[in-house]
């Protein structure tokens, strides 16, 4: 259903006409928010029409896609609208406006997005790129925004990415919220359905090695496959309150060095190549104490084999599902209704101690 | 005494949107039921597919019937196959939540087979780290409760709240009681065993989605609160409506009839959250607190006028979608000379300040032209001075609150035609869930059997709720009782009901909302 390209006083009229075409006359146009995504680069815009087609199957919103090619002075504008219709029964279907430019026309992009949004309803801003980097646009879209989303894969440097996400949580009112923090969501439930009582979380409190294996199989789409890894090392210590002594690399892996209860603890992140999952995927998490182990493995997209021993008992071992991964839920419910969360907070603080 | 759950997990955020339950063996009574095919194993199963399911978990099935662990499991499957709301089964999913399926076969008072259970209980959680942690869900007939309830304590099945290691609870499923006395007496029976903070009575109404969204719906919307009471709104009708007879449940309905089957829970539980008081906070004893107030503030029918303010009915023969049914006394399993209800008709009023003159009308019927649950809240109407030059009449605002199907809200208004001249029209402002929440919603039982194992008793009735309504509706039915329908049946199968229930309204210059 796309359209030429439209002059932006026209995108409306153009999408009025959309829905009363006979091709989608029969359809709901619901609308829960506006949703604006920006990017750069061609790898991130292909990255976001995939998350674009996640969120219209669960979230009816008003999409606007702005690509922008920030290092051409070609000065250059495009504008287009359409309808795009959800895969599944229900027929609901999401206005979509593309907008692209370079050059000085870039400065153009603010001011019209302004009338483009439906009235009422909350503004959402996904940034593709990376936030650390100085940009024109990125200070007057988050006026309006009620929810910024990053992304730490846009980034280049890890460190200097969690103190600019940390300002901007203590100096905004709004929203921050990270995609990558809520791609280890579904790892942060099994942790907590596994460790879910006083002797079992000692256990994991004092094991003296844990070990995260992550999916470092090349793609488009990824650049940084360790981020979920250190992300979610970064969050067990934390919740462990182990305190951070160092980190160095050994050979592949990265070995991070906690202390707690005087005991030096480790946890190695280390890479593996796996064709049968998404780059950067966590495969697997070993934990090792005095007198426990357990075994977390990823045996499909969406589930997790769990086995756990100490000396006095095996259990016979368990599967676990993440329905993050699958059907995309709690992703989307992480970002774009959980307020920020104080876990992620904290976890930012022990990100900010070493140079990745 | 609340029970609260044991251990704050560091690794948990609270108020995030995950609900993880605790570890524990749910053990159901009565497994080789319809109940049990249709909703709990299938709830349970969605439970795991959406990751809601805690990692240490089993279900044993406990019922008379003999079979073995894989027969249960695999007559599961076809169940879950028939009656999942996800489709197809997901395989890789199913070969591992089969192996936390189990059954013991036992009649429900035979001691050996709850020594049975415990040991095999025992042994699960050693296997399976669900840490002595039990919900009892009695999917068996009301006689059965009692027995079942003292055998677990006999054998030590049941714990005492205070035990901080591990806990048990008990799910157990309407009728509570079949009027005043029984439901006092068969509370007496489950307190000698447990305490209140571990009996969960199921009222499925209560897990629905919209439902649940009836609380965030007033006091999130002061727009709506502001006139939610009795200078504003006219008249309120709650109305659960069947197209269905009464199927194979011949034997049941004569003995419970529509009075208790839908009107003592149903819809008392959607009468007590639409007129409810806001409470003080959304913790379930703070919920329930105002909705006993409701409750109790519902004034008597008098005695000596029922006939004017409670009509019933009975179904006969009649065309329903098309096809001819046939009415009640036909239907298998029931007397030929049956005066038992499958309609009911109520006007009833609160006395409180924010209530008072403000008729509510209930009815609940089978074999209605159609299938919906709703309810509908009439506003005063506008003064009418200022257009009453024009040919038009000004309709009163109504809310519409549908539950089911096609769930959502809408509200009529009035607006004008374009034209040349001041012609107006009623107009409809709607919300449907399914065009703006894409996924399908858990269904009732997921969501009141995760709940339970979260400690959450929001969901479920409480002991004086469920009394303060048998409080008001048995001296109706002893009424009835004591008067048999000979107009029975009174109302022809794919019609609204009995011409009585029409007068009800139209008595009162009003009319039942046209669904």
């Amino acid at each position: 259903m796309n359209t030429e390209q439209k002059k932006p006083s026209s995108v409306q009229a153009e999408l009025n006409r959309l829905q009363k075409s006979q091709a989608i006359y029969e359809t709901s146009n619901a609308c829960l928010f506006n949703l604006i995504i920006y990017t750069h680069e061609p790898r991130r815009t292909q990255y976001f029409k995939e998350v674009v087609k996640m969120i219209m199957s669960q979230f009816p919103c008003r999409i606007i896609f702005i690509q922008v090619n920030p290092d051409s002075s070609v000065d250059y504008f495009s504008m287009k609208a359409t309808k795009e219709k959800s895969e599944d029964e229900r027929g609901i279907v999401c206005d979509q406006i593309f907008i692209e430019a370079s050059g000085k026309d870039i400065n153009k992009v603010y001011f019209i997005l302004l009338p483009l949004f439906v009235p009422d309803l909350p503004i959402y801003l996904i940034w593709g790129q990376d936030p650390t980097k100085e940009n024109t646009i990125l200070p007057h879209l988050q006026n309006f925004a009620n929810r910024l989303i990053f992304d730490s894969e846009a980034t280049e440097d890890l460190q200097i990415f969690s103190w600019d996400i940390q300002n901007r949580i203590n100096s905004s009112p709004i929203q921050i919220i990270d995609m990558n923090w809520a791609r280890i969501g579904g790892w942060r439930d099994v942790l907590a359905q596994i460790f879910d009582s006083e002797l079992r979380f000692q256990q994991l409190k004092t094991a003296k090695l844990i070990k995260i294996f992550y999916n470092n199989r090349p793609s488009e789409l990824f650049i940084h496959t360790g981020t979920q890894a250190i992300y979610l090392q970064a969050w067990l210590a934390s919740r462990l309150n182990w305190q951070f002594q160092k980190a160095e690399k050994q050979n592949e892996s990265q070995v991070l060095y906690y202390e707690f209860d005087k005991t030096v603890r480790e946890i190695h992140l280390t890479p593996k190549k796996d064709m049968n999952y998404d780059s950067e995927e966590i495969l697997e998490i070993f934990g090792q104490g005095n007198d426990y182990d357990c075994l977390l493995k990823r045996i499909a997209v969406d589930q997790v084999q769990v086995k756990a021993s100490n000396q006095n008992q095996c259990l016979l071992p368990f599967t676990l599902l993440m329905p993050t991964l699958k059907s995309g839920r709690s992703f989307m419910q992480e970002i774009f209704y959980q307020k920020v969360s104080k876990h992620y907070i904290e976890m930012l603080k022990l990100i900010n101690l070493v140079k990745w | 005494m609340t029970e609260t759950a044991l251990f704050e997990n560091p690794l948990t955020e609270s108020n995030r949107s995950s609900k993880i339950a605790e570890s524990c063996i749910v053990v159901i009574f009565g497994a080789t039921g319809d109940l049990t095919a249709r909703k709990l194993i299938p709830a349970l199963y969605n439970l795991a597919r959406d990751g809601q399911l805690p990692g240490h978990f089993a279900c044993v099935g406990f019922a008379r019937r003999p079979k073995n662990h894989d027969q249960f499991r695999d007559e599961m499957l076809e169940a879950v196959n028939q009656f999942s709301r996800s489709k197809p089964v997901d395989q890789q999913l199913w070969k591992t939540f089969r192996e936390k399926l189990f059954y013991v076969q036992s009649e429900f008072d035979d001691d050996r087979g709850y020594e049975e259970l415990n040991q095999f209980l025992k042994k699960l959680d050693g296997q399976l780290g669900t840490k002595g942690n039990r919900v009892y869900y009695l999917s068996v007939q009301p006689s059965y409760f009692t027995t079942v309830v003292e055998k677990l304590a006999q054998h030590q099945l049941i714990y005492s709240p205070e035990q901080k290691d591990k806990w048990s609870r008990i799910i157990i499923e309407k009728p509570f009681g079949e009027d005043t006395e029984s439901a006092k007496k068969l509370q007496a029976e489950l307190v000698r065993h447990l305490d209140e903070s571990q009996i969960y009575r199921i009222d499925h109404y209560l897990g629905k989605e919209t439902v649940q969204n009836l609380l965030v719906f007033r006091f999130s919307n002061p727009i709506f609160e502001s006139v939610w009471n009795n200078r504003y709104i006219d008249n309120i009708q709650i109305s659960v409506a069947e197209d269905i007879g009464i199927g194979t449940r011949g034997r049941f309905w004569e003995e419970a009839g529509m009075l208790r089957d839908i009107v003592q829970n149903h819809m008392m539980q959607l009468l007590s959250l639409v007129a409810m008081e806001p409470p003080r906070n959304l913790m379930a004893e703070s919920i329930h607190d105002e909705k006993v107030k409701v409750l109790e503030s519902i004034r008597p029918l008098p005695a000596d006028k029922f006939e004017e303010y409670a009509v019933r009915g009975q179904y006969g023969p009649g065309y329903v979608n098309g096809e001819f049914v046939k009415g009640y006394r036909q239907e298998e399993n029931v007397n030929p000379q049956s005066f038992v209800e499958t309609y009911v008709a109520l006007q009833l009023f609160i006395d409180n300040w924010r209530w008072v003159d403000v008729p509510f009308y209930l009815r609940a019927g089978k074999r209605l032209p159609k299938k919906s649950t709703e309810i509908a809240i009439t506003f005063k109407k506008a003064p009418g001075y200022l257009f009453q030059e024009s040919d038009s009449s000004i309709d009163p605002n109504i809310l519409i609150i549908r539950i089911q199907p096609d769930e959502g809200i809408s509200l009529k208004i009035n607006c004008k035609v374009p034209a040349l001249i001041n012609v107006i029209q009623p107009v409809k402002m709607d919300f449907r869930y399914g065009s703006y929440f894409g996924l399908t919603p858990p269904d009732a039982y997921e969501r009141l059997i995760c709940d339970c194992m979260s400690v959450d008793k929001t969901l479920f009735a409480r002991d004086d709720e469920v009394l303060a309504s048998w409080e008001f509706l048995t001296p109706l039915l002893k009424y009835w009782q004591s008067k048999p329908a000979y107009e029975f049946p009174n109302y022809a199968s794919g019609t609204w009901g009995p011409e009585a229930a029409e007068q009800l309204m139209h008595r009162q210059g009003r009319h039942w909302h046209f669904m």
